[in-house]
């Protein structure tokens, strides 16, 4: 009875003209950023997040959940027609998805992309409504040891999935912890790691960060080569499937729906792991696993529906405890913090429409996906064409403006170009900058827990271990910390992320 | 096999970037009260943390030395150096010379950045993209700027 209310009280928000207006907005927006070559969803939201500062809450945040949507999906176009996943969770899109483009069936592969994603949305949906409360209530149940606790799994666990050297991950999330503590110490009032700079004392805006990082990083990276890309010369053919296809996809897409909902509940987890996974497990149960990488239909459902799936359920640790999951989450809570609400389990009992709206608006933003897509594949394919050097000055321009209008300050645009060189410089030395953000968004949290937790036990440290919830979440850090670093796990993990390109 | 003989390969360098920070931070950090552990100070977590980056750092270089690891590569100095550029020039020309003309340099530096652009559309797209910044930035959203500034009579 309490699920149904909450629900009605959720499309209660989502179904007002002017959420539903931002939703759609945010989703067309969204693919439409995504669809350009070069520019993932982190980035996409970083761009877009100053744009939303002058919304209400809810609709800020509903639009840049649609963004999200919307940037995936444009990913997995960009993935099947000229073979560059836009992001890494449609990687494994591109393996069998461009071939069925090559074949003249790109029609096939967009459609079935779109329908697992939609169909795995709504399921995934579903399940943040009837698990987010019960994880809420256990929430409220948690001191600050248990959050102290809770997010070192969840920074333990970003490490497991970041690319390449465990150890330069731990880096950068210590590099990110640290410049997330610059700015007023809320305690003492001591300004710390400010230089003075009076554009320091509120800290980096996280907006800055994100746009350096992801925005002005990635095209300075993309500029190291000169641009050849596929263009598609083969017919799309029909966006429609037929019986048969149905057939083929729907256990696909059901196990997708599945790994991919548990997958992104998980701390660290989210879309990308999802869609590898989904990919592995079709493949491995296929009666013909030599059809995949040579357009097998079931390589496009069974990941699309994963990765929605878990781009989805990824929301849950985010709205229930306040933990980002993943990096995109991470800009969330940022968006989330700045527009004065503090992130956590409380937002469900105080913010009620802001919390089921959200929820709700995620089916109505996973419908203007299907509506909106296939029809307006012809816009997407045209927009696939638009050369690099023509987006890249845009892109920086409106970073540009972005960093100037979040304080009406020219010291933000400063600052994010220093970002932008050091996110180049770090991809350059392999040192993934996703987790550097996790950590900044966490640093603050972090801190403050610690001192809350240590303040009540009166500084014994040994509380972290005495109280049950904490001790098993950090047990369970040091267990994934520790799976890691064996060997069998540590191979297959670097075979998982080899069939990355680059 | 990963080139062993190379002294500042990419972990190298990474673990020399970390110390570097943690050290710096560390520096920072010690002009902060400490507190205890009953009433953390301001500086406790930021020295516990800057004291692990450095751990972290050394590691990562040992890691470099012992095991080896690929060198930096090539970096676009061109690219790197013209986008930051472009935008800090932005910033410098926002308020002085006002969007339209800083937008128009951003987008003609920026552009340089790129081995492929072609002078004539760079032109085009400058004006284009400048005016719809203006359009949309000044008048539509109306942000503190002005399309010409005080250094253009504005």
């Amino acid at each position: 009875m309490d699920l149904l209310a909450s629900i009605a009280i959720g499309l209660g928000t989502a179904l007002t003209p002017i959420n539903l207006l931002y939703c759609l907005l945010g989703v067309f927006l969204g693919t439409l950023i995504g669809v350009l070559p070069g520019l993932g969803p982190l980035a996409t939201i970083a761009m877009l997040l100053p744009v939303t500062f002058g919304l209400p809450a809810e609709a800020a945040l509903i639009m840049l959940a649609g963004i999200y949507y919307g940037a995936q999906y444009g990913g997995s176009t960009t993935a099947i027609l000229i073979n560059l996943p836009g992001e890494s969770s449609s990687i494994v899109t591109a393996l069998d998805g461009y071939q069925l483009a090559r074949q003249g069936k790109a029609g096939l592969a967009l459609a079935t992309a779109a329908i697992g994603s939609f169909f795995a949305g709504t399921v995934a949906t579903f399940l943040i409504a009837l698990f987010a409360p019960l994880l809420a209530l256990l929430a409220l149940k948690f001191g600050p040891a248990e959050y102290f606790s809770l997010m070192v799994l969840g920074l333990v666990a970003s490490v497991v999935i970041a690319h390449g050297s465990l150890i330069k991950a731990v880096g950068m999330i210590l590099l990110g912890l640290l410049l997330g503590l610059v700015g007023t110490d809320v305690n003492s009032g001591t300004q710390r790691f400010s230089f003075g700079q009076i554009e320091l004392i509120d800290g980096i805006n996280f907006v800055v960060v994100a746009m350096g990082l992801f925005g002005l990083g990635e095209v300075i990276r993309n500029l190291e080569h000169v641009e050849h890309r596929e263009v598609l010369q083969e017919r799309i053919g029909r966006l429609a499937l037929g019986r048969e296809h149905l057939k083929a996809i729907i256990a696909p897409v059901l196990r997708g729906t599945a790994i991919g909902s548990i997958l992104g509940i998980l701390p660290g987890g989210g879309a990308m792991l999802s869609s590898f996974t989904s990919y592995t497990v079709e493949k491995k149960i296929s009666a013909h696993p030599e059809r995949f990488g040579r357009g097998a239909i079931e390589g496009v459902a069974g990941p699309e529906a994963a990765n929605n799936a878990g781009a989805q359920t990824s929301f849950i640790p985010m709205l229930t405890l306040g933990i980002p999951s993943n990096p995109v989450m991470a800009l969330m809570i940022g968006a989330m913090i700045m527009q004065g609400i503090q992130p956590g389990p409380e937002v469900m009992t105080n913010q009620p429409t802001l919390f089921w709206g959200i929820i709700a608006s995620m089916w109505t933003g996973n419908l203007f996906l299907l509506i909106l897509n296939l029809p307006l594949i012809g816009l997407w394919i045209r927009l696939l064409t638009v050369p690099y050097r023509f987006l890249f000055p845009a892109i920086v321009l409106f970073c540009a403006i972005g960093a100037f209008s979040l304080a009406n300050t020219t010291f933000d645009i400063y600052l994010m170009a220093l970002f932008g060189v050091l996110g180049y410089l770090f991809t350059k030395l392999d040192c993934e900058p996703a987790p550097l953000l996790l950590g900044y968004v966490l640093g603050p949290m972090m801190e403050e827990y610690l001192r809350r937790a240590l303040i009540l036990s009166r500084g014994d440290p040994v509380v972290f271990l005495t109280s049950p919830i904490s001790a098993a979440l950090l047990a369970l850090s040091l267990l994934v910390a520790l799976t890691v670093l064996l060997p069998v796990i540590a191979r297959t993990r670097e075979e998982a992320f080899s069939e990355e390109p680059r | 096999m990963p080139s062993q003989k190379l002294v500042l390969n990419k972990d190298v360098l990474s673990g020399l970037l970390f110390a570097a920070a943690g050290a710096g931070f560390l520096v920072l950090a010690q002009d902060y009260e400490m507190g205890s552990g009953r009433r953390m100070g301001p500086g406790l977590f930021p020295t516990i943390l800057s004291v692990a980056l450095v751990a972290v750092g050394v590691v990562t270089v040992l890691r470099g030395w012992i095991a080896g690891a690929g060198p930096v590569g090539k970096i676009t100095w061109r690219g790197l150096g013209l986008v930051s550029g472009a935008t800090v020039l932005f910033g410098l020309l926002l308020h002085p010379a006002g969007l339209l003309p800083a937008a128009l340099c951003l987008i003609l530096v920026s552009a340089l950045g790129s081995r492929e652009t072609r002078s004539r559309e760079m032109l085009l797209l400058a004006v284009g993209l400048a005016t719809f910044a203006v359009a949309v930035f000044v008048y539509g959203l109306g942000l503190p700027l002005q399309a010409f500034g005080p250094l253009l009579g504005g």
